[in-house]
C-alpha cells in the first residue's frame, strides 16, 4: 500500500499499521468515505442507519488500524463497513419493533426521500429521472430482498468494481464461495427485476 | 459446473457468470464459447446478466454530505468495549463453564456417595475400636493424637509418664484444634469418660487459651484414669492431623468406661454422663463395641455435618461460576461483539 500522506487541512490522526507504516488516518476516511456510505446505505437500504454504520466503521478501523497487514487497504476499510452492516442488520433483526421500510429522515442535511435510491442524479428529463429513480427503487428494492451474502457480494463485485480476490477478503470467505455468491445474487437480481413493473423488461431489451 | 441439458448443452449460471467477469481462460473459455455460438438461450441469458451488471456499475455513488474525517481520535471505547472480565475470548469462559459444571458434578456426586471426609472417620473409629486397651491415653488422647498420633496408641500401653509426655506436646495442637473446631458438646456429653469430657467441656469454655488449664486436668485425670484400667482408642486419629475433630471425636468415642475415673468434675460437667456411670460400673473390655456404634454415628453425623457445609459451599461456588460462565457467554453472543481484521 502506498503511503497516505497528510494534504489536507484537517488533524493529522497518525495511525500505524502491523507493519509500521504509519498513515494520515483522515485521508484514509477522505479516500473511503464515499465508498463505505454507499455500501452501508445499500446494504442497509437506510440513510440515518448508514450514516451510522459508517461512523462507527471508521471509529473501528481508527482502533484496530494496527492488525492491518498493509495489504489491500479497500478490502480491509470495506469487510470493516461490511461487518457493521451486517451486525446492524442483525440488531434490527432483534428488534423487530423498528420498520425495516426507510423512514423519513429527520437530519436536514440528508434529502428527504422515500428510500435510500433516490439519489440526486446527473443532468436528465424529468420523465428519464422518474424513470432513473423508478428503476433504482426497484434496484434497490430487489437487492433488500436478496439474501445478506449475497446481497454484499453483488454491492462489492457489481457496484463497488472489487475484484473475487478483494471480496473474499472484504467478506473473509472463499473465492469460490464469493463466485457462487455472485452469481447467486446476480440470479437473484434479474429474476426480481423481471418481475417487476413493466419498465424494466424494456430497459433490458434497450440495454441489451 | 457444466449442465446438461436433454437436447443441448446449457450454460451453468455461475459459469456465465465467471465468464461476463472475465474469470475463464483456456480450455473452459473455450468452451463456453462454443456453447454460446452454439445456444440462443444461452446467449439470451449471458445477454440479460451483462445488462444487470451494467446496470448496477452505473448506480451513481452518492457523496455524503457531511465529511467522516475526525477532528481528535476518537474517545476510548465506553461501549464497544466490555469490562475487562467480559474480554476474553469466548472459549475462556466456555471453558470455565464446562470445568465448573464438572466440578459441581463431581461434589455432588461425591456428596451424594457419602463424601470423602466421613469416610476415614468411619474407618478410624471402627479401627479404633477393635484396636483396644490403652488407659489414661484417652486424656492424652484427647489432647495428644494430633501432635504426635502414630505413637499415641503405644505409648498410650506403656506408662503414664510417656501419656504425660505425649499430651505435652500434644497440648498445643490438641487445644488449638479443640478451639479452632469448636468441639461439639454433643460428643462428651455422648462419652462419659469423665476425663476427656472435663478437658473437652474446659477447652471450649476456656477457649483456645484454654489449652493449658485443660492440660493441667489431664494431668489431674490421668492419675485417676490409671487406677481405673480402660480400653482406649486413643489411636483414633493417628493418621490425620489435619482433622483436628477427629482427633478430639475419637477418643470421646471408645473410652465410655473411664466414667468412674472422671467422676470428679467431667460427671458433673457431661450431661449425657448418664450413659456413662453404667459403662463405668461395667466391665472395661467388654462395653467397647455398643459404644462404637453409637459413638461413630455421632461422630460421623457431626463431622458430616461439617464436612457437608464446606462440601456444600464446594457446590455452591461450583454452581455459581458454572452459572455466570454461561451468563457471560450468552451476553456477549447476545451483544454479538466481533473482532475485526
Amino acid at each position: 500500500m502506498a503511503q497516505i500522506t497528510h494534504t489536507s487541512p484537517h488533524a493529522n490522526l497518525q495511525v500505524t499499521d502491523q507493519s509500521g507504516q504509519s498513515s494520515c488516518f483522515n485521508c484514509v476516511i477522505e479516500i473511503y468515505q464515499t465508498q463505505a456510505y454507499n455500501l452501508a446505505r445499500r446494504m442497509l437500504s437506510d440513510w440515518a442507519l448508514a450514516k451510522d454504520a459508517v461512523q462507527e466503521s471508521f471509529v473501528s478501523a481508527y482502533r484496530a488500524f494496527n492488525r492491518f497487514r498493509g495489504e489491500n487497504l479497500t478490502a480491509w476499510v470495506l469487510r470493516i463497513v461490511s461487518n457493521t452492516c451486517r451486525d446492524m442488520l442483525r440488531a434490527r433483526k432483534s428488534r423487530p419493533a423498528v420498520s425495516l421500510d426507510p423512514l423519513p429522515s429527520t437530519d436536514s442535511d440528508e434529502p428527504q426521500g422515500p428510500s435510500a435510491v433516490d439519489l440526486p442524479s446527473d443532468e436528465a428529463s424529468p420523465e428519464d429521472r422518474a424513470e432513473q429513480s423508478e428503476l433504482r427503487a426497484a434496484i434497490q428494492g430487489c437487492l433488500d430482498g436478496l439474501q445478506e451474502d449475497r446481497r454484499l457480494a453483488v454491492l462489492l463485485v457489481d457496484v463497488h468494481g472489487l475484484s473475487y480476490e478483494e471480496a473474499s477478503e472484504s467478506m473473509g470467505c472463499s473465492l469460490g464461495t464469493v463466485k457462487s455468491r455472485v452469481s447467486r445474487g446476480r440470479g437473484g437480481m434479474r429474476d426480481c427485476l423481471q418481475n417487476t413493473g413493466e419498465l424494466l423488461p424494456s430497459r433490458f431489451r434497450q440495454e441489451v | 459446473m457444466w449442465i446438461f441439458r436433454s437436447s443441448h448443452k446449457h450454460i451453468g449460471q455461475d459459469t456465465l457468470s465467471e465468464y461476463l467477469d472475465g474469470r475463464l481462460l483456456g480450455r473452459p473459455l473455450e468452451r463456453v464459447e462454443q456453447q454460446l455460438a452454439d445456444c440462443d438461450s444461452c446467449r439470451q441469458d449471458l445477454a440479460e446478466l451483462r445488462a444487470l451488471v451494467a446496470m448496477m456499475q452505473q448506480l451513481p455513488m452518492a457523496e455524503p454530505r457531511r465529511s467522516f474525517v475526525m477532528s481528535a481520535p476518537p474517545l476510548e471505547p465506553v461501549r464497544s468495549r466490555p469490562a475487562l472480565a467480559l474480554r476474553a475470548p469466548n472459549w475462556v469462559y466456555a471453558g470455565a463453564a464446562s470445568v465448573a459444571a464438572l466440578a459441581l458434578a463431581v461434589t455432588i456426586s461425591v456428596d451424594a456417595t457419602g463424601g470423602l471426609t466421613s469416610d476415614p472417620l468411619r474407618q478410624d473409629s471402627v479401627t479404633t475400636a477393635a484396636a483396644p486397651v490403652a488407659e489414661l491415653e484417652e486424656v492424652t488422647g484427647a489432647t495428644g493424637p494430633i501432635s504426635g498420633p502414630g505413637p499415641a496408641g503405644q505409648s498410650a500401653i506403656e506408662s503414664t509418664a510417656l501419656s504425660a509426655d505425649t499430651t505435652g506436646g500434644g497440648t498445643g495442637d490438641a487445644s488449638s484444634a479443640a478451639a479452632g473446631e469448636g468441639v461439639p458438646p454433643p460428643l462428651a456429653a455422648a462419652a462419659p469418660e469423665a476425663a476427656t469430657t472435663a478437658q473437652l467441656v474446659q477447652e471450649e469454655q476456656a477457649g483456645g487459651e484454654a489449652a493449658v488449664s485443660s492440660f493441667g486436668a489431664d494431668a489431674t485425670a490421668v492419675p485417676l484414669s490409671t487406677s481405673a484400667p480402660v480400653v482406649k482408642m486413643t489411636t483414633a486419629s493417628q493418621d490425620e492431623e489435619a482433622s483436628a475433630a477427629e482427633s478430639t471425636a475419637a477418643p470421646v468415642a471408645a473410652p465410655a468406661p473411664e466414667a468412674d475415673s472422671a467422676g470428679e468434675d467431667g460427671v458433673s460437667r457431661a450431661p449425657a454422663s448418664g450413659t456413662g456411670p453404667t459403662n463405668a460400673v461395667g466391665p472395661a473390655r467388654t462395653s467397647p463395641e455398643p459404644f462404637e456404634r453409637a459413638v461413630p454415628d455421632l461422630v460421623t453425623d457431626t463431622k458430616g455435618s461439617g464436612t457437608s457445609a464446606w462440601w456444600r459451599l464446594l457446590e455452591v461456588a461450583a454452581g455459581a461460576s458454572a452459572v455466570l460462565s454461561v451468563a457471560v457467554l450468552v451476553y456477549r453472543w447476545r451483544s454479538g461483539r466481533r473482532d475485526f481484521p
